[in-house]
């Protein structure tokens, strides 16, 4: 890490006499990796705005029907037009349909909802998972519904799973039917330290239905598994990755 | 009102067309209104010609400046610094401020931008007027931030103008440039001086932005590794820098 030099300049520089508005006009020409991650790493005001939801692709129904930039009808679309590093926000209510949506990019996926039981991501009977990652990811305040296969099928990538609702089969057969499928593999790491092995991390996330919470079909290892009661459901915390010996 | 008797002549004429019987008598029946409407078309034009010669006849006795203003319509603008630029409504109209004011009738008597300098508004003016045929002028209301998300087919090559006007800038005229089209609201040359901008972020580390644009950083250093921490979740290489 660069160490921080004694760097004194005027405490207004010019681009920071720029309104919000501009600068974030400014950072919307920026990929989010590495550019905007940079950016957002230049000082608090910059942070702010880099990372601001008015930078986020959202899903959600227009409302005056014109199609604004940005914008997109359904989760599909926004997906393949994300760059690498984008979030996307979903909008709370109305009909989500998600079936084998592969994800090969980094992205955060976002309810809009107060609670993750306002935005449900579908997938219908005839799909095997609603969404497929083969990158690292991010999912946050979503509610996913499978009717007959999986909710999330992990191939590859660090998964993150926070604050969610996954909802399968209440009876189902057993091999369809887990809310989470993970068929990852570990690797060996070339540099020691180094975070890039696959690896699922869960928090918060209610898990109902389905034969049991997650199926390892790969090398990896269900692990650091922490359950609350709460008088309505089953919140887990638990992690999936390679198993180190001690 | 033309155009409203030929719309009923055409629908008309396609009614008739669809119903087998009386065919003949109500084509010919829209025949003569055709007719009619394209007569009577001819007559309110000629009454229009009529009254625009009467007018030009008038205004030719009135003051000069008057039947120019009246004929050309141009807008006078005037920085901060007192100079003044004078434009055609049409180029003028590039901005959304000035065609706002224009609409309003308050720019009769010439615009006064307080916080645009004389430099940076000869650089706007000469930018709206290259691009008046070409630019459609926008929805006229916003240009949304467009949420992040620009396709490729839309980092348009830009004109050689375009290029040669943002070359030579230095950064602090550049960052004028753009805050005098936000507040002038002209669409496109926003949009090239951010991508400018954008230009010289990209492929910077932190620290060399900071360089760049003389941006103290007000982290300290666990915080600056937290904020790290939490926003590289997409990062493959936790090391950076």
């Amino acid at each position: 890490m660069a160490k921080r030099k004694g760097w004194v300049a005027p405490s207004n520089s010019p681009i920071n006499s720029l309104d919000d508005g501009c600068l974030m006009h400014i950072f919307s020409f920026l990929s989010p990796i590495p550019d905007r991650y940079n950016t957002a790493l230049v000082c608090h005001r910059w942070c702010f705005l880099a990372c601001h939801p008015r930078l986020w692709l959202r899903v959600e129904r227009p409302i005056k029907g014109v199609a604004e930039p940005g914008v997109f009808l359904n989760l599909e679309a926004a997906i393949s037009a994300a760059r690498p590093g984008d979030t996307i926000l979903i909008a709370a209510g109305g009909n989500h349909v998600a079936c084998n949506i592969q994800i090969k990019k980094p992205l955060c996926l976002i309810g809009g909802g107060e609670l993750p039981d306002e935005t449900v991501l579908t997938c219908s009977r005839g799909s095997d998972s609603a969404l497929e990652f083969l990158s690292t990811c991010k999912i946050a305040n979503l509610t996913i519904r499978a009717e007959l296969g999986c909710c999330l099928l992990h191939r590859s990538g660090r998964l993150t799973i926070e604050g969610c609702v996954l909802q399968c089969e209440e009876n189902p057969l057993d091999y369809l039917s887990f809310p989470i499928v993970s068929t990852a593999t570990a690797y060996p790491s070339l540099k020691k330290g180094q975070q890039d092995e696959h690896g699922l991390t869960v928090a918060r996330t209610r898990i109902e239905g389905g034969a049991k919470a997650v199926s390892t079909n790969g090398t990896l290892a269900l692990q650091h598994v922490r359950a609350i009661y709460s008088r309505t459901s089953i919140f887990f915390w638990f992690e999936v990755g390679v198993v180190v010996d001690k | 009102m033309a155009s409203q008797d030929c719309e009923a002549a055409a629908s008309s004429r396609a009614a008739a067309a669809s119903s087998q019987d009386c065919e003949a008598a109500a084509s010919s029946r829209a025949e003569k209104e055709e007719q009619k409407t394209v007569r009577v078309a001819a007559s309110s034009r000629a009454k229009k010609k009529e009254q625009k010669t009467v007018r030009v006849a008038a205004s030719s006795s009135r003051a000069e400046k008057e039947e120019q203003k009246e004929e050309r319509r141009t807008v006078r603008v005037t920085s901060n610094d007192g100079e003044e630029f004078e434009m055609d409504e049409a180029v003028a109209r590039g901005s959304v401020m000035l065609r706002h004011m224009m609409e309003l009738g308050i720019a009769l008597d010439g615009v006064t931008l307080p916080i645009v300098s004389g430099e940076i508004l000869a650089l706007a003016v000469s930018y709206l007027r290259f691009h008046r045929d070409y630019d459609d002028g926008g929805s006229g209301y916003g240009y949304g931030y467009s949420y992040g998300y620009h396709s490729e087919s839309e980092d348009t090559a830009l004109t050689n103008f375009d290029r040669d006007l943002v070359k030579q800038l230095d950064q602090a005229t550049l960052l004028d440039l753009l805050a005098a089209s936000n507040y002038m609201e002209i669409e496109g040359l926003l949009r090239l001086t951010c991508q400018t901008v954008a230009e010289k972020l990209k492929g910077k580390t932190t620290e060399e932005i900071r360089q760049t644009f003389c941006i103290q950083n007000d982290y300290p250093p666990e915080e600056e590794e937290e904020v790290r921490e939490e926003i590289s979740w997409a990062l493959e290489e936790k090391s950076l820098d």
